[in-house]
Order: structure tokens, then C-alpha cells, then sequence
């Protein structure tokens, strides 16, 4: 499995708060990655210390296999584009001229390319018009655009929905899933906006007071929210055992507690389980969404 | 695509940047406004020397208005968030505060400029010609350049330092301010003469003699020695430099460097450890 960034323990200490515990996490080549907490549980803080804006207290982290205290990390930091927060751009200029000036910092030897990044961000007909009178979905469109200057394989958005209206947000959503699927950009997109996340991420970090609470992918998400049966019963040995011979997908939660996947009919069910000499004390339909995933993992009082 | 980056990179972007500073040329404008102001002023009392006069008083204004320019030219890269554009793509810390200490240090000499092209080109025909020689004058402005440079090295050095631009602002013009009035003050203090001289007077129709005696504002000793060297501090340096135009002490610029030098290497110590947001 490739990986474009891995960290070990990754720590950052302020005076008097911790916003990095041990984190640990692995990115690979090609997903989306979403990472999920609630304000100030530590998402940008890991951004900025990607991007080399701050320094870990401890830990470390390794991007394309380059570690962070090595020289070669500003090589691999070229290979990536950022839009930490809100878009770095300058105000007083046209999304054009944002461009150009970034082109100049990259020390691209042309402008190619540039009438085609605009177009892709859809900000081709903005003429003269500088960027601070853009909208908020106009300047986050522009900064994406800006971290897309270098051709980059790997792209940090930190919150890129904040803000933005329906229409601002299925945009930026469209406008990354063209970027993961037609160029093979990796993406790593934080979020508290877990509706939105769902319809793009390929795997997911929860985190919470610094620390990664949960890894997974989508599929494992999405088997960890399968619709299912949840069934309260006496024992589940009898009950495991009725569920085999009627040929059911199940799955055990405790001693008293499974899950049943497919949908089967609950009167027969609950006859063979009367006839296996298990008891069925409690059976309702189990949904669980994203957000329900996440209040649960982090213990409820999440926003 | 993948390029090498280098500060060159920096500066050939900074540049760019400076060339459509609204900033860049409210400076230069305000330089180019106080030279017209100067001339305009001075063309009724016209005089000989009066245009090596007015020539010099950029050296006092370069200060005061670089202060404004590079806080908003360097605060705008923090409350733009476009630094964070320059690290994130792998540029080292050193380079991006060596380039924007370059492009302020060469903005500062540029508005300068847009003080002595006006005051040069049409002070000479409107109040004569410089009394100074050529060298003299050539001297008086190198050392204001080097003043003026080391001037935003400091400006600069708070800018980087400091992510609120406002706050960067207040602090750089009321240090300019404090700058100058301290050189005014030192001036003053230090010109006094170390003996009152003799002198008649008439008093009730007589004709009296004061005796000479010392003057109780003179400074001396420590104290002296201290105002002397505050006074050859870029910014105090500006009145120091005006009051000796005609043969400046090559002190003044080595000790301009020497400031730049230190501001620039705190600094980039500080600003290489600093986190940014």
C-alpha cells in the first residue's frame, strides 16, 4: 500500500492547551480522506504542521516517505496544494493575477495552463474583477485553485464547505470528486460537515481532543452503519445457532446483543428462536448514519 | 511539472507584487507630493544652498512612510493568508523573509526616488543649483539609501513577526515617529555648546559684562556618550544625516548595516521557529 502522508505520534503543544495527542494516521495514494472532529479537536492544527506553518513538539510525520525533519521535505511539500482555513489569496488582485503571481512562486516557466485552471474552478469570466469582491464560494474556488498551480498529486482542504451556500457546496464537492477521479489527486478534506463528507470520502479519521479516535474506510463505514436488525435476547449461543441454520448474515455484539443483516421475516424469526429456547426480549430496525456513527464514538456531545 | 524553487523564485514574485502595491505607490506618491509641496513652497524665497536644503528632507520623511508601507505590504501576506501559499509549497522560511526584507529594502529606495527625480529635475531650474559638490551630495544619498534600507529591515522584521497587520501598522509608524523626534531631541542636546561665551548686556543704561560659563545643558560623560550613540541609530540617524550632509561620518552607514544585520538575523531566528496560521 502506497502512502502519500503517514504520522507517528504526532504531537503539538501550545503554552497551555495540547492540540495534537499521539496522532497517529496514514493517508493513501488516490482516497479522499476525511477527516472528522468537532471545532478544535485538532484538524487544523495537523494541517498546519503538514504544510510546514508550525513545528510538532513530538512525533513525527512522513510525506511521500519523506520524513518532516528531513531536508528533502520542502521537495515533498512541492508535490502538494493547500487551502489551510480560508483561501489564501490576494484581495486586491483578479483571479487571473492570483494565479499568475502563484505561477511566479512555483517558478512554473509559463502561464499554460492557467485559462484552463480557471475554467475547471469555473471562474474563467471574472474578467477585472478583483478578488475581494468575489463571493465566498468565488474566493474558495480561487484559492483551490491556487493550491492546484503546481500540478499537485496531493491537496490538504481545511474546511472548504465553511460558509458557502447549497449551491457553493455541491460545486466544491463536484469540483473534487472531478480532481480525486480525472487527475488521481489525493485529497484530505476536514469537515464537521458530515453529510457532505459521506458523499465524497473513500476513508475516514475521527478525531477527537487531538487524538484519532477511529481509521476506517468507507466500506468498513459503511458496514459499521448497515442497516440491520438489532436484537436483545436471553443468550445468543441459541440464537447464533437458529440464525445459521436459516442461513442468515449476522453479527454478534455481545452475549445478549446481535445485529441481523438481511430482512427477514420477524415472525419466523421469532418462531425458530421461541423454537431454538431463546428468548427475544428486545428487536428493532437499526440505521445508523454517519453522524450518528461519530456522536457515538465520541461520546454524544459533539455539534 | 516539478521546478526548482529558489529565493529567486520569491523575489521575481514580490516584485511582480510591489509593481501592483497599492501601497508601493501611495508611497511613492507621498514622497513625489512632499517634493512638489517643498518646491512649491521654497520657489518665493529662492536662495542659494536652499535646494541642498530641501534635497535632504527625504532622508527624514523615507522613514516615516516606509514605516506605513512595509507594515501593509507585509501585513497583507498574513491577513491575505497568501505566506502560507510560499511554505506549503516547500519554500524554506529563510527565503521567503530574505525575499520580502529585499523587495521592502528596494521599494524603500525606489519611493526615495520618487522624492530626488522631481526634486532634481525641477528644483535645479526653479531654486538653483546644489552648493554641495557632486561627491558630497552623491555621499549624503548613499548613506540615506543605506539608512533607509536599514530602516526596513527593522520594519520588516516587526512585520514578520507580528500576524496582526494593524497592529504591525501602529507599532511601525509610531516608531518611525519616535525615531525622528528622538533625533531632533539628540540633536539638540548634543549642539549645545559646552561654554556659554562672554557677552555685553545693557541693564538699567549700563553696560555690563557677563562672564563666559559653562553651560549647565551641555551633556558630558556617560550620559554623552549614550546619546551620542542612540543618535547614530538608523531613524535618529536621519537628523544626524541632514545636519552633516556636506561630509557624512562613515560610521553612519556602517552602523546602518550593522543594525540590518542584527534585526535581520533576530529575525529570521525568531520568524524560522515562529507558528504561523
Amino acid at each position: 500500500m502506497e502512502y502519500v502522508l503517514k504520522t507517528q505520534s504526532l504531537s503539538k503543544a501550545y503554552k497551555t492547551t495540547k492540540a495534537l495527542d499521539n496522532l497517529t494516521m496514514s493517508v493513501e495514494k488516490g482516497a479522499i480522506y476525511g477527516f472528522v472532529g468537532r471545532n478544535g479537536a485538532g484538524k487544523t492544527t495537523l494541517i498546519r504542521l503538514i504544510c510546514g506553518l508550525q513545528i510538532p513538539t513530538g512525533g513525527s510525520f512522513q510525506l511521500y516517505g519523506c520524513p518532516n525533519d528531513s531536508r528533502e521535505i520542502h521537495r515533498a511539500r512541492r508535490r502538494m496544494g493547500a487551502v489551510v482555513e480560508t483561501p489564501a489569496i490576494y484581495l486586491s488582485m483578479t483571479a487571473e493575477e492570483n494565479l499568475k503571481q502563484q505561477y511566479q512562486i512555483l517558478g512554473l516557466p509559463s502561464y499554460d495552463g492557467l485559462k484552463d485552471l480557471l475554467a475547471l474552478v469555473r471562474l474563467e469570466n471574472t474578467g477585472k474583477k478583483k478578488a475581494k469582491d468575489f463571493s465566498l464560494g468565488m474566493r474558495q474556488r480561487l484559492g483551490i485553485a491556487v493550491a492546484l498551480a503546481g500540478d499537485p498529486d496531493f491537496l490538504i482542504l481545511d474546511e472548504p464547505a465553511n460558509g458557502l451556500d447549497p449551491q457553493g457546496i455541491v460545486e466544491i464537492r463536484e469540483l473534487i470528486l472531478r480532481l480525486n477521479r480525472e487527475r488521481q489527486i489525493t485529497v484530505l478534506i476536514s469537515s464537521h460537515i458530515l453529510d457532505e463528507l459521506s458523499r465524497l470520502a473513500t476513508h475516514y479519521g475521527f478525531i477527537d481532543g487531538g487524538r484519532m479516535v477511529r481509521e476506517l474506510s468507507a466500506a468498513e463505514l459503511e458496514a459499521a452503519c448497515r442497516k440491520c436488525l438489532r436484537l436483545t435476547v436471553s443468550d445468543t449461543r441459541p440464537l447464533t445457532a437458529a440464525l445459521d441454520k436459516m442461513g442468515l448474515e449476522y453479527a454478534v455484539r455481545s452475549d445478549t446483543e446481535a445485529d441481523i443483516y438481511d430482512a427477514p421475516s420477524v415472525t419466523e424469526l421469532t418462531l425458530a428462536l421461541h423454537n431454538a429456547g431463546c428468548e427475544v426480549k428486545n428487536i428493532h430496525e437499526h440505521d445508523e448514519s454517519l453522524e450518528s456513527y461519530y456522536m457515538n464514538l465520541v461520546g454524544g456531545d459533539a455539534e | 511539472m516539478r521546478v526548482r524553487l529558489s529565493i529567486n523564485l520569491l523575489l521575481r514574485a514580490g516584485f511582480r507584487r510591489l509593481w501592483r502595491s497599492a501601497a508601493f505607490w501611495g508611497a511613492v506618491g507621498v514622497m513625489f507630493a512632499a517634493a512638489v509641496f517643498e518646491l512649491a513652497v521654497s520657489y518665493p524665497v529662492r536662495q542659494a544652498g536652499l535646494l541642498d536644503n530641501r534635497y535632504m528632507i527625504f532622508a527624514l520623511l523615507s522613514g516615516v512612510v516606509l514605516s506605513a508601507f512595509c507594515s501593509l505590504f507585509t501585513g497583507a501576506e498574513y491577513s491575505d493568508g497568501t505566506m502560507r501559499n510560499k511554505i506549503a509549497v516547500g519554500h524554506s522560511r529563510t527565503a521567503v523573509y530574505l525575499s520580502n526584507l529585499a523587495v521592502c529594502a528596494a521599494a524603500g529606495v525606489l519611493a526615495c526616488f520618487g522624492y530626488i527625480l522631481p526634486m532634481v529635475v525641477t528644483g535645479v531650474p526653479l531654486l538653483g543649483p546644489f552648493t554641495m559638490s557632486v561627491p558630497s551630495l552623491l555621499w549624503f544619498t548613499l548613506c540615506a539609501f543605506i539608512m533607509t534600507a536599514a530602516l526596513c529591515a527593522v520594519f520588516a522584521m516587526i512585520a514578520m513577526l507580528n500576524q496582526n497587520k494593524a497592529a504591525v501598522a501602529v507599532i511601525c509608524i509610531f516608531l518611525a515617529y519616535f525615531l525622528l523626534f528622538l533625533g531632533i531631541y539628540f540633536n539638540s542636546r548634543l549642539t549645545e555648546p559646552a561654554i556659554i561665551p562672554a557677552r555685553e548686556y545693557i541693564e538699567s543704561g549700563q553696560i555690563l559684562v557677563r562672564e563666559a560659563m559653562p553651560n549647565p545643558a551641555y551633556v558630558q560623560g556617560v550620559k554623552r556618550a549614550i546619546f551620542a550613540l542612540l543618535y547614530d541609530l538608523p531613524g535618529c540617524q536621519a537628523v544626524q544625516l541632514v545636519a552633516e550632509a556636506e561630509a557624512c561620518p562613515v560610521r553612519l552607514p556602517l552602523l546602518s548595516l550593522g543594525a540590518a544585520a542584527v534585526s535581520t538575523g533576530a529575525g529570521l531566528a525568531l520568524f524560522r521557529r515562529k507558528d504561523l496560521k
